[in-house]
């Protein structure tokens, strides 16, 4: 079983930590955009954000996976068929991000409006002022909701099985379907909480990196 | 050079906050704005500041409309304001609240660390450049948001409630320092519900009220602050 097992995990955790990684790269920046977008001066934009938000927190990630996988292509016009990693990609990042872009709007929305003033009687543009100013205290205010959600993103990422991709469950599912056993997911579980507390360790210590102020 | 303020107006909806006001102060004046709560006061340091945005009127520093100057650089460099609650960033040390916004208007570094150091010198905070807001007391985080507004030397700086947080050693302190900054020329406009804090530093005395501006009593000269700050 052990000789089957661990090279399925090894190929497995690549696929998980790829979409983990990707996942984090994308979503974390297009979070802080779209917060940023949500307080907009256009109502247009307003609104459209705020829908997709809607949209993302609203329906279950599963759903998203399958109807960008198996749904997409059949859509009028904008109709595309994503291959299996695109449409994992597309579905976490603009998953994640929605869930982001919500932490940090409540972030931006903490900060006190003086600090605004501050960069703009001080002749800094807004942008100047968000990204040198306000961002730097929001990532501190959201961090311990951030890393919620990095952790809840290590265990999201085994829904990709959906789209028969080989991430850590499905190696565990495919062992224990052939051996009968259902010890390759206690093993997989394991994988799942070294990975879970050394992340935990990390975003702790970088948390109190910013307990300088 | 002189701050110019012509027939500035300023409404909320049906509520007029600013009236027609009109008022000029002249280098190295020290002029306090008075009156009631609510009359208008801050709102008028934050049109002046371009936080707020005048119906109508204008705003010349140097001749210069600074509402229709639209480089952030120009207005930084011709206005500055210290907050009441000072708003100093709170994840930068001292050096580097009087260091960012130059730093990102493309001033020269070196220059700009010489003139920092300079300000907290004069200041007497030159021992707190590498400590954060948070370790600071009242007094000495308003002497920082002053270094912080007079990096980019401004011809007139304004203050907004300068005594609502200090005690009495603090507002003397910082009477000395208002006093050194009208002696280097600088145009100093201080908004005060502090009557006595008025009745000392003020050289002139603008009085608000129902939106209108009033003269208030001139002395001309800083003598009655000298025997204060003795």
């Amino acid at each position: 079983m052990w000789k089957m097992l661990l090279p399925m995990t090894g190929e497995g955790f690549k696929v998980s930590i790829s979409v983990f990684l990707i996942t984090l790269v994308f979503s974390l920046p297009l979070g802080v955009v779209v917060a940023a977008l949500r307080r907009s001066g256009s109502r247009l934009v307003q609104n459209l954000v705020a829908g997709y938000i809607t949209l993302m927190r609203g329906t279950p990630l599963l759903l998203q996976l399958m109807f960008l996988f198996f749904g997409f292509p059949f859509v009028p016009v904008i109709g595309y068929a994503f291959g299996r990693y695109e449409a994992i990609a597309i579905a976490f990042v603009l998953n994640y991000a929605a869930y982001f872009a919500e932490i940090f709007r409540g972030g931006i929305q903490s900060i006190d409006i003086g600090q605004w003033e501050a960069g703009a009687v001080l002749g800094l543009t807004r942008f100047q002022t968000f990204t040198r100013i306000i961002l730097p205290q929001v990532i501190k205010n959201v961090w311990t909701a951030v890393a919620n959600e990095v952790i809840t993103l290590v265990k999201d990422t085994s829904l990709v099985y959906i789209l028969g991709v080989s991430d850590l469950m499905k190696a565990a599912k495919s062992v224990s379907n052939t051996f009968s056993s259902f010890t390759p997911y206690l093993f997989i579980g394991a994988i799942y909480l070294l990975i879970i507390a050394i992340l935990t360790k990390l975003l702790s210590y970088v948390e109190k990196k910013m307990e300088y102020y | 050079m002189s701050l110019q303020v012509k027939a500035l107006s300023k409404s909320y909806g049906n509520n007029i906050v600013l009236n027609q006001v009109s008022f000029v102060v002249q280098p190295g004046e020290i002029v306090c704005l008075r009156g009631k709560s609510g009359e208008g006061k801050t709102t008028l340091l934050r049109c002046l500041n371009r936080l707020e945005k005048p119906d109508s009127g204008q705003i010349l520093i140097d001749e210069i409309d600074i509402m229709v100057e639209n480089k952030g650089l120009s207005i930084a460099e011709k206005i500055g304001l210290v907050f009441q609650n000072y708003n100093l960033f709170p994840h930068k040390n001292v050096m580097e609240n009087l260091l960012l916004a130059p730093r990102l208007l493309k001033q020269g570094e070196n220059e700009m660390k010489k003139r920092a150091v300079e300000l907290l010198k004069q200041l007497g905070i030159e021992d707190k450049a590498d400590q954060y807001p948070f370790q600071l007391s009242g007094g000495q985080k308003q002497r920082v948001a002053i270094a912080r507004a007079c990096m980019l030397s401004p011809q007139v700086l304004c203050f907004d409630e300068p005594t609502s947080a200090l005690d009495r050693e603090s507002i003397e302190g910082i009477c000395r320092i208002m006093l050194d900054l009208s002696k280097q020329g600088m145009m100093i406009l201080i908004v005060t519900h502090d009557e006595e804090f008025a009745e000392r530093i003020a050289m002139r005395s603008l009085v608000l009220e129902k939106g209108r501006m009033t003269e208030g009593d001139a002395k001309g000269d800083d003598t009655k602050f000298n025997l204060f700050v003795k």
